[in-house]
């Protein structure tokens, strides 16, 4: 993996922000875009543009299946049978609210139960409490030990005969844990399992079949696509009698004045003109990834996070999460005793550093963590030790 | 940027959060921390709980207020610019 290489495909990288080489480290929030993704975009609206399925045009035909083949790459990205597994939508939290209307309001019955933890996303927690208050079904929380894993054995005493749905973070956005999900469908073979990918699909291999989900959800923007596309991939058996999520053009089979048929699968979840070139875009940084390869974007960042947490240990800082890379994605969360998380994050930016700080929309885990919020350095494939060097320059004169 | 509207006035621009604070720093003899406001502002239930320090850093970008880092007390503090007012008009 030449990090120099890479470096030179991203464009942003060279920006200086008041007066300073960028060094972005806010790569959970989003990450950034080569030329290629960019290439790509530009690309398709110059020299394909056109609405998708039914157009006879040849710009149509191309565009059509420019967008099937960006489906079909999603799907062998993640180990899925075929493209019909793969639905996209705008992004991760809408994916979950498609599996919660289209699945858990149809399915669950008062008394019912869903599982999830304490480290979830809002993203993954919230639409459950709709069914919650909704349908009259209990939704059950896992705790966390306190070294950041999730505590199995609570995990696995919460699960009864009334579980209903699983929805876990396969890798946590504020602690970093990664969660082992094989291990997790071994508890509980007939429940839906439903895996937040947003932090793994990204930064690691993850196989759907491996895993033996029935759901797996990501966005294309953290890992270098575009915003406003992500993926649910689902089961095909599952998504087949599930009942559609929003309904209109380009999902129907056919239409009659008062009752309709839908299309098949992916289209039956996929309503109106779809983010084309959001999937176009999302094809290319697929293949962006697959060139460097998964589990070197994975070593890299495991490096990089050893490398950061070894000159962050001081008796005045607080780090939240494990602290074994093995078992810890690549984003770290921290406080500086004394100071304000986002007093940090604005004396960094003065030094043209991009972290994050507060709630990162996990405020039930803040809580747990017995704070309001922390800072976050995260990484991604273009991310080097100097600037892990140059960082500490900067929070070393900070913290004295 | 192109697409960029005209402003009639910037006050006019601002958002209810942004507002929040200027009027904070107006009431207040002396500067405030960046905790002291956030609190202030999140009660007011205006958004997400980490809104403020966004707009406290936009409304600093847009010369209104400006920050200092005291070292001895470890915090930043925020006041109004001298030019705020003829900013604002
Ligand atoms: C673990 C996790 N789940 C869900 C989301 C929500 O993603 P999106 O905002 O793209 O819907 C995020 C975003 O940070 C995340 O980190």
């Amino acid at each position: 993996m030449n990090i120099e290489e890479i470096r030179k495909d991203f464009p942003i990288l060279k920006r200086k922000i008041n007066g300073k080489q960028l060094i972005y480290f806010d790569n959970s929030a989003t990450t950034q875009k080569p030329v290629q993704v960019i290439n790509a975009i530009k690309n398709f609206y110059e020299t394909y543009n056109a609405n998708i399925h039914r157009g006879i045009h040849t710009l149509s035909q191309e565009a059509s299946e420019m967008y099937e083949d960006a489906h079909k790459k999603v799907a062998d990205f993640i180990g899925a049978n075929d493209m019909q597994e793969i639905i996209f939508v705008r992004n991760t939290t809408e994916a979950i609210n498609l599996v919660m209307y289209s699945y858990a309001m149809e399915n669950l019955e008062k008394g019912d139960e869903i599982l999830t933890t304490i480290m979830e996303h809002h993203s993954n927690l919230v639409p459950w409490q709709y069914v919650e208050q909704k349908k009259g079904i209990k939704l059950k929380i896992a705790d966390i030990k306190d070294d950041g894993t999730l505590d199995l054995d609570q995990f696995k005493q919460m699960i009864n005969e009334k579980t209903k749905i699983i929805a876990i973070t396969h890798i946590s956005n504020v602690l970093g844990t990664i969660n082992d999900i094989k291990k997790i469908r071994k508890m509980k073979k007939d429940a839906i399992l439903l895996v937040d990918g947003a932090q793994s699909v990204p930064h690691m291999l993850v196989n759907v079949k491996k895993m033996n989900c029935d759901f797996l959800i990501f966005s294309a923007h953290k890992m270098l696509g575009p915003t406003g596309i992500g993926v649910l991939y689902g089961k095909k058996e599952l998504l087949e009698k599930m009942k559609p999520f929003l309904y209109g053009g380009d999902m129907i089979s056919k239409v009659e004045q008062h009752k309709s048929t839908f299309a098949i699968l992916p289209w039956k979840f996929e309503a109106g003109t779809s983010n084309i070139v959001g999937g176009i875009g999302l094809a290319t940084a697929i293949d962006y990834l697959n060139k460097i390869g998964m589990q070197n974007v994975r070593d890299h960042e495991k490096e990089l996070v050893k490398y950061f947490l070894e000159k962050l240990e001081d008796r005045n800082t607080i780090i939240y999460g494990p602290k074994d890379p093995e078992i810890k994605g690549g984003c770290i969360s921290f406080n500086i005793k004394g100071f304000n998380y986002h007093d940090i994050a604005s004396l960094l930016d003065k030094s043209g550093i991009a972290i994050r700080s507060g709630h990162h929309c996990a405020q039930p885990l803040l809580k747990r963590l017995g704070t309001t919020g922390t800072c976050r350095a995260s990484f991604y494939i273009y991310n080097t030790k100097e600037e892990i060097d140059k960082f500490f320059d900067i929070l070393n004169k900070i913290r004295g | 940027m192109f697409w960029k509207r005209k402003k009639k006035k910037e006050e006019d621009s601002l958002t209810l959060s942004e507002k929040a604070i200027i009027s904070l720093l107006q009431s207040s003899k002396k500067p405030l921390s960046t905790e002291f406001i956030c609190k202030k502002v999140d009660k007011l239930n205006l958004g997400c709980v980490d809104e403020p320090s966004h707009f406290l850093h936009r409304l600093e970008k847009k010369g209104i207020i400006k920050k200092e880092f005291s070292k001895k007390e470890k915090i930043i503090l925020w006041s109004l610019s001298e030019k705020y007012d003829r900013l604002l008009r």
